[in-house]
């Protein structure tokens, strides 16, 4: 993609937009495993299972990200994709840790 | 007479709003701005007496001076006043006011919606207000939280004056979100690129989407509760399968980042101010770019944080809390980059600069109890006392109105022509600092012996008599210190000493023009060759006045400015703007009596009411545009564009996809609220179902896969140059055929909405589907009125390509609400399975 066209305005809002759906998904498979009564061990490898695809899009997309940082855009796009990822396995990574349904 | 001066006589005659009665269709943004941040300044005050009621009540143990009715509403009202009726429409003004002349346009992109937002705004806020007189205002909370709002607690219409009168200015403050992204994103000057924006524009540029896609959560469960309210939808009563808390979901996904909206547009001023008495350009330019960004996420990630002690699982209330304490980092980027700007560069000090101080003191320490309020443990303990009274007024008044205050004596001469007068600005800022943290520090403490927030009395043995006294008489202090702000303005406006051109040696192109603004802005709009906030406004301004830029002659009566592209600044267009127009007016009043007749129940003079609106729409749509096609135009500097209604993408294209945006994050939110209340909520499994209706479902499936179909057909046909009648007409059958399924299922399939909460959210669902294709039908009719006037051609096709996108936008929604409706009924037979 063009480095100037609109939709690169999209590098943006990747990496936070990722931390967004990691909430989501995260919010949502832990309110429908506890109504369920799962094992915590199926919530557990749930999570870990969405917080190792997040972090392994986000890194994919540093990596994409980093041999065309052209313009200063760009290179706002990397680093708040890599601010992402730090704020992704901050927020969700202690969940491992923890009994999910008490 | 020079050739300045005939300039500036012929684009006043063409911008200029004229006297009497004229004023009331006043279009033009500075006006408008102005209009916005006065308006807001009285609803300001109006929120200060309340605020000054509650401090006398509470200022002694026992006290009689108000009754809890009272009370109730004062405190509800003041809350309500200060968040939707001051800060939100301030900061609307100030963006309306100072982006174009920042940006280097000469308007926003959509002047009658600023006006039509600014009359919302009035109205709505006066109903709200109004409602005080009569002792009908609203008096649960500025949260409303159910069921205390719900119409078994809070019988009356107290609750419906906030239900409609905060949605009134919601849907305005959402019109004016969508404007101010299409008109920076759209409407630079040439050659001022994204990266070269002032940093201005990209504060108010994520403020306004956060605002595009935070409010729609809360106009939708103000629908939803004036629903249950007027009409028994059981959305958030337990007995019938409904849930409070979703209320608490909807607002705070609303309420949470609302902190952040009104702090970056504040941040944003303070960013531009501080290098301009720095004596240097802001350091981390990017990374307050991407601090900024990682705050609006994170900002709408930690909604349940205002929830903590509702019984959410420990794990969910982890991962919030984490969020909570996180969102403290991109904040700290943004003060540092502040600090280092001083630090290297050369500090002057003035007025602005005191405010600035100030903010730093109060604002960093509301963040820090912020912080300790993110830790559930210390949440559970402070939570509903007055440490968190003492904690959200150092957040908004530290992150909010010392900002403002540093920002109107900055700005203030450009708007008055004028500069301040110390001697009165000195007192007041002492007034207001320590009349500010005599109010609130100790108030910490107060919160921590225990005062709950919203006890309109207490008895004198807790010991908090002297903390409330304290707090009472800074109170009162702070007040006056407001008192003297509002007389140096007086002052400032009518004695203060006037000047040639940029007072404060700023970099920023608001500057380089004559104070206070024309009408126009700018003579000629100019070319940018570096980042924006490193300019020379003293030389720039008089070179503009001279004609040396874009669009330096007038023509044909147009109002013109430049359409550029989205991120090089490159030039696309000539945009033609609407000149003055009493239509908004008219239109917000129509909108007004829709809101008013809604709130008595009137509902036949509502739907008389939304008539008048929709053809009031209607016919402010048919004088827009072009009748004829004007090829590429002269735009100065050897540059030839296209008027916007032939360009590529001109603003209203923008102005669409953002308002669908909203429009999905409002339905995304329904869709929320369907599966919280089928996984949470109590009393379910209902007892009856939609039935399964296959031929109107099939007819609204066919219905709503015609309309692109046709929209697309039309553009063709038009593209080629013949009549789009046919295609205008099948696209209408397509809708019929849509809204006559969906009345039947509505009626017919579905149990009664007032039963269960699976029936009302199902009700809903479908409801949003026939809106939409409602709206799809008046796109459809607009187009045949505007294609037989002769506004459409082959090269000016804007109205077909929105018709489409709302078509395209209609059907997604419409097959995923009918798929939504039909899985929510398997679902909802299934939750009887649940443990």
């Amino acid at each position: 993609m063009s480095p100037t066209r609109p939709a690169s305005l999209l590098w943006l809002v990747a990496g936070f937009g990722l931390w967004s759906t990691a909430l989501i998904l995260v919010y949502a498979l832990h309110a429908v495993g506890c109504a369920f009564v799962w094992p915590p061990a199926a919530i557990r490898l749930g999570l870990a299972l969405v917080l190792l695809a997040h972090v392994a899009a986000l890194l994919a997309l540093i990596h994409h990200q980093r041999r065309r940082t052209v313009n200063l855009l760009l290179q706002v796009a990397l680093w708040t994709l890599v601010a992402a990822l730090v704020a992704t396995a901050f927020t969700y990574g202690p969940l491992l840790l923890l009994t999910p349904c008490v | 007479m020079s050739d300045a001066l005939c300039r500036h006589k012929e684009l006043s005659r063409i911008w200029a709003t004229g006297p009497g009665w004229q004023r009331l269709g006043a279009v033009n943004h500075s006006i408008l701005g102005l209009r916005f941040m006065i308006t807001a300044a009285v609803f300001f005050a109006i929120g200060g007496v309340l605020a000054m009621l509650i401090r006398a009540q509470l200022a002694t143990a026992d006290s009689a001076f108000l009754g809890p009715e009272s009370y109730n509403q004062i405190f509800t009202m003041h809350g309500t006043v200060m968040m939707f009726l001051f800060a939100i429409p301030m900061l609307e003004g100030l963006a309306i006011y100072f982006v174009p002349k920042l940006l280097g346009a000469r308007d926003l992109a959509f002047p009658r919606l600023t006006a039509f937002g600014y009359w919302c705004f009035l109205f709505g806020g006066s109903i709200l207000v109004g409602s005080l007189l009569f002792g009908l205002a609203p008096d649960t909370g500025w949260f409303m939280y159910t069921p205390l709002s719900s119409d078994v607690y809070t019988p009356g219409i107290n609750a419906d004056v906030w239900l409609l009168g905060v949605t009134f200015v919601e849907i305005s403050a959402l019109t004016l979100a969508v404007e101010l992204v299409v008109s920076i994103l759209k409407m630079r000057a040439p050659g001022m690129s994204l990266a070269r924006m002032p940093i201005f524009g990209w504060y108010i540029l994520v403020t306004a989407m956060m605002m595009i896609v935070g409010f729609p959560p809360l106009i939708l469960a103000s629908v939803l509760l004036e629903l249950e309210r007027a009409a028994g939808l059981p959305f958030f009563d337990p007995t019938r399968g409904g849930d409070p808390l979703l209320w608490q979901h909807l607002f705070w996904l609303f309420g949470h980042p609302e902190v952040y909206i009104i702090f970056l547009p504040a941040a944003g001023a303070l960013a531009t101010i501080i290098p301009v008495f720095a004596q240097r350009p802001l350091i981390g330019y990017r990374a307050s770019i991407a601090a900024i960004i990682a705050m609006a996420f994170l900002s709408f990630g930690i909604w349940v944080h205002h929830m903590f002690t509702v019984g959410i699982p420990h794990l969910a209330l982890a991962f919030f809390s984490l969020g909570s304490a996180l969102v403290a980092v991109p904040t700290a980027v943004q003060i540092f980059a502040w600090l280092a700007t001083l630090a290297h560069g050369r500090p002057r000090f003035d007025v602005p600069m005191l405010y600035v101080f100030g903010f730093f003191f109060v604002f960093v320490l509301g963040g820090l109890t912020g912080v300790m309020l993110a830790m559930v443990p210390f949440n559970w303990q402070a939570h509903d006392t007055y440490f968190v009274v003492a904690h959200l007024h150092y957040v908004l008044v530290g992150g909010f109105l010392f900002p403002l205050l540093a920002a109107l004596y900055y700005w203030l001469p450009h708007v008055t022509g004028r500069q301040s007068v110390h001697r009165i600005a000195l007192p007041a800022f002492w007034l207001i600092f320590v009349g500010f943290n005599l109010t609130f520090l100790h108030m910490h403490w107060t919160g921590l012996l225990g005062m709950p927030r919203r006890v309109f009395t207490y008895d004198g043995s807790e010991g908090w008599e002297v903390l409330n006294l304290l707090s009472s008489v800074g109170g009162f202090i702070l007040t006056m210190g407001f008192a003297l702000v509002l007389m140096d303005v007086l002052v400032q406006r009518r004695f203060g000493k006037r000047f040639r051109r940029d007072p404060w040696r700023a970099a920023t192109l608001d500057w380089a023009m004559p104070t206070p603004p024309a009408p126009y802005t700018f003579a000629a709009i100019p070319e940018i060759d570096r980042r924006a906030d490193g300019l020379e406004p003293r030389r720039l301004g008089p070179r503009l006045a001279a004609g040396d830029g874009y669009l330096a002659r007038a023509r044909k009566g147009w109002q013109e400015t430049l359409g550029v592209h989205m991120t090089t600044g490159a030039p696309e267009q000539i945009v033609v703007l609407p000149r003055t127009s009493h239509l908004p007016l008219y239109t917000a009043l129509a909108t007004g009596l829709v809101v008013l007749a809604l709130l008595v129940r009137a509902y036949e003079v509502a739907a008389f009411g939304l008539v008048l609106v929709v053809g009031l729409m209607l016919y402010t749509a048919q004088g827009a545009g072009q009748k004829v096609d004007h090829g590429k135009l002269d735009a100065g500097r050897g540059v030839a564009l296209p008027v916007h209604t032939e360009a590529a993408e001109p603003p209203p294209w923008w102005a669409l996809i953002f308002t669908l945006v909203a429009d999905a994050t409002l339905f995304a939110s329904l869709v929320f609220g369907a599966f919280y209340l089928w996984l949470i909520a109590p009393a379910w499994p209902p007892s009856e179902v939609m039935e399964a209706r296959w031929p109107a479902l099939a007819l609204v499936v066919l219905g709503l896969s015609a309309g692109p179909i046709a929209a697309r057909a039309a553009l063709q046909r038009l593209r080629s140059g013949g009549s789009v009648a046919p295609w205008l007409v099948a696209g209408g059958l397509g809708v019929l055929a849509a809204g006559v399924g969906l009345l039947r299922l509505l009626t017919d399939a579905l149990p009664d909405p007032t039963a269960h909460g699976y029936a009302a959210v199902t009700f809903v669902l479908l409801a949003y589907v026939l809106l939409h294709v409602a709206i799809a039908a008046l796109f459809l009719l607009s187009n045949a009125m505007r294609f037989a006037a002769g506004y459409l051609s082959p090269k000016r096709q804007l109205d077909l390509r929105l018709t489409r996108l709302w078509q395209d936008y209609t059907a997604a929604t419409g097959l995923i609400a009918l798929a939504l409706a039909l899985g929510l009924r398997e679902l909802a037979l299934t939750s009887g399975t649940l443990p």
